[in-house]
């Protein structure tokens, strides 16, 4: 399986105070990581050094997908947590949607036939070519996080990062979602930030825990007991068997 | 009317107004969309600062203050960067520090300081050539920037976060505008005066942001509602013999009023 992406022995935060340590794991094609915390453990801070939005205090962020970190990057998706935009700012859908395939190349954004096509079957797949014109700020929550995702997987990406994409969205585009993820998964690898684990459990592959400490589970099997040392807040609403599986305890501390 | 035309100053304050509704349109844009309408207060009041330093220098005051201006702006955005400082505090002291250092140097400069009423309030009918060319070339660049560069302007001010995952150049683009915005501060204060400046920046975009949502319809409209504003506002001035900058800023509210006023009774 081709690795990706590695990060090792990474550690960050803000104004020196660390909220992650000794990060260390690999992100390969096929995978479908979930990572999970307590809020205000790091689990953002973590996909921001990995995006390279964050500069970390040590270890580094090693990408294999090309040479090249700035090219790398063009072949990465991203859903940020949507509680971080200005939903009055006046853009539509269809340029929202657009912004993903967005380079240093064309800065003066002009996209060929084929690109708005492609945006425009995108739109098709989510469901929003519609509302294709309307302005961000007449959607509803789950309409934004379909732009969004969109938006992030308009440019074919390697990796599909996406923080928190279950939120504002109502539980029936949320499985619609995570089963176009497991769809999505065949040709890109996913990692996805989520304190909501009963939904996701079915779906990821692997877990890395995170709360300032980060350990990774090659598997996706978790226990009551497992979440209860880490304090996440527990929210398993499962169907069919509970997986009651505890894993090995970690060796570090 | 007609014999207004004969008179060269009316045909500069005309174009005047026309440069100021088509700079301030455009880059008002951009400060309202971004919500940095705080930031552009504090440019423009910081701005006196580099008039003061002109009048002690014995340059024109206009170009003082856009030196300041743009430093002053350029300030702003790389602190807003770090959290040493509570960003809105940051601009609350270049705000006053710019007025201070304004006040400071017009009082040491020897002789009387021609004219600082005008910077203060604005004065489009006495307007002269050179600031008539500083407008007409700035409308020019920043029509050009907004032509060239539409969809980098658009996706950095809506998400820089995401821009910065594209590998895009989210800090030019950002210094670019915020210089654009100083520059156009400056070269406005002639019309409406540092007091009033924000109008120009803020309220056509208060008008076209009652009809649309879309980025580009509100540059257009802004531009278009600024022209409707500050044209009637400067005949208004002339015909009622009141001041041109305070009558521009009324003109603009007034139209404001009564665009909101239609929009609810028709929906």
């Amino acid at each position: 399986m081709t690795k990706l992406l590695e990060v090792n022995d990474v550690s960050a935060g803000y104004h020196r105070e660390p909220v992650i340590e000794k990060a260390c794991f690999s992100v390969s094609q096929d995978d479908f990581i979930g990572i999970i915390g307590p809020n205000g453990g790091g689990k953002t801070t973590l996909l921001k050094v990995m995006l390279g939005l964050h500069k970390p205090f040590s270890g580094m962020v090693k990408w294999f997908l090309e040479d090249n970190p700035q090219s790398a990057r063009q072949k990465i998706g991203y859903l940020p947590q949507i509680n971080f935009f200005d939903i009055r700012f006046p853009i539509s859908v269809f340029d929202v949607v657009r912004s993903g395939l967005a380079s240093p190349d064309n800065l003066r954004g002009r996209f060929s036939r084929k690109q708005n096509h492609h945006v425009e079957e995108v739109l098709r797949l989510l469901g929003m070519s519609r509302l294709k014109n309307k302005s961000m700020g007449m959607l509803s929550g789950g309409e934004k996080q379909r732009v969004f995702l969109g938006r992030a997987i308009v440019s074919n990406p390697d990796i599909l990062f996406l923080d928190e994409p279950g939120t504002y969205v109502d539980h029936e585009f949320e499985s619609e979602m995570y089963d176009m993820l497991k769809n999505l998964n065949q040709h890109m690898a996913i990692v996805l930030v989520s304190h909501d684990l009963g939904m996701i459990s079915s779906y990821i592959k692997s877990i890395i825990c995170v709360n300032r400490v980060v350990h990774y589970h090659a598997s996706n099997i978790i226990s009551n007991e497992q979440l209860t040392t880490y304090n996440c807040p527990i929210q398993l609403i499962t169907h069919g068997d509970v997986p009651h599986t505890v894993l090995n305890k970690h060796t570090q501390r | 009317m007609s014999e207004l035309f004969q008179y060269d100053f009316f045909i500069r304050s005309l174009a005047g107004a026309v440069f100021a509704a088509i700079t301030c349109g455009l880059t008002g844009t951009y400060i309202v969309s971004r919500r940095m309408v705080f930031v552009s207060g504090g440019i423009t009041h910081a701005s006196f600062g580099g008039i003061g330093i002109g009048y002690f220098l014995g340059i024109n005051p206009v170009m003082g203050a856009a030196v300041f201006g743009v430093l002053v702006a350029l300030g702003m955005e790389r602190f807003s960067y770090r959290d040493m400082v509570r960003q809105d505090s940051l601009i609350a002291m270049l705000w006053s520090l710019g007025m201070a250092v304004g006040v400071i140097f017009i009082y040491i400069t020897p002789g009387y300081a021609p004219n600082l009423l005008t910077y203060l309030f604005g004065s489009i009918l006495t307007i002269t050539t050179t600031d008539l060319l500083l407008l007409g070339g700035l409308s020019l660049i920043s029509i050009l920037i907004f032509i060239l560069f539409y969809n980098t302007i658009l996706m950095v001010s809506f998400d820089e976060g995401f821009a910065e995952t594209r590998s895009m150049p989210v800090k030019g683009i950002k210094s670019m505008m915020i210089i654009l915005v100083a520059l156009t501060i400056v070269f406005n204060i002639r019309i409406v005066g540092i007091i009033m400046v924000l109008a120009l920046l803020t309220v056509p975009q208060a008008i076209a942001n009652l009809f649309t949502s879309n980025y580009k319809h509100m540059l257009i409209y802004s531009v278009l509602s600024g022209m409707a504003g500050t044209l009637s506002g400067l005949a208004a001035s002339w015909y009622l013999n009141i001041p041109s900058g305070a009558t521009i800023v009324f003109t603009l509210v007034l139209m404001f009023s009564m665009a909101k006023l239609i929009k609810s009774v028709t929906g």
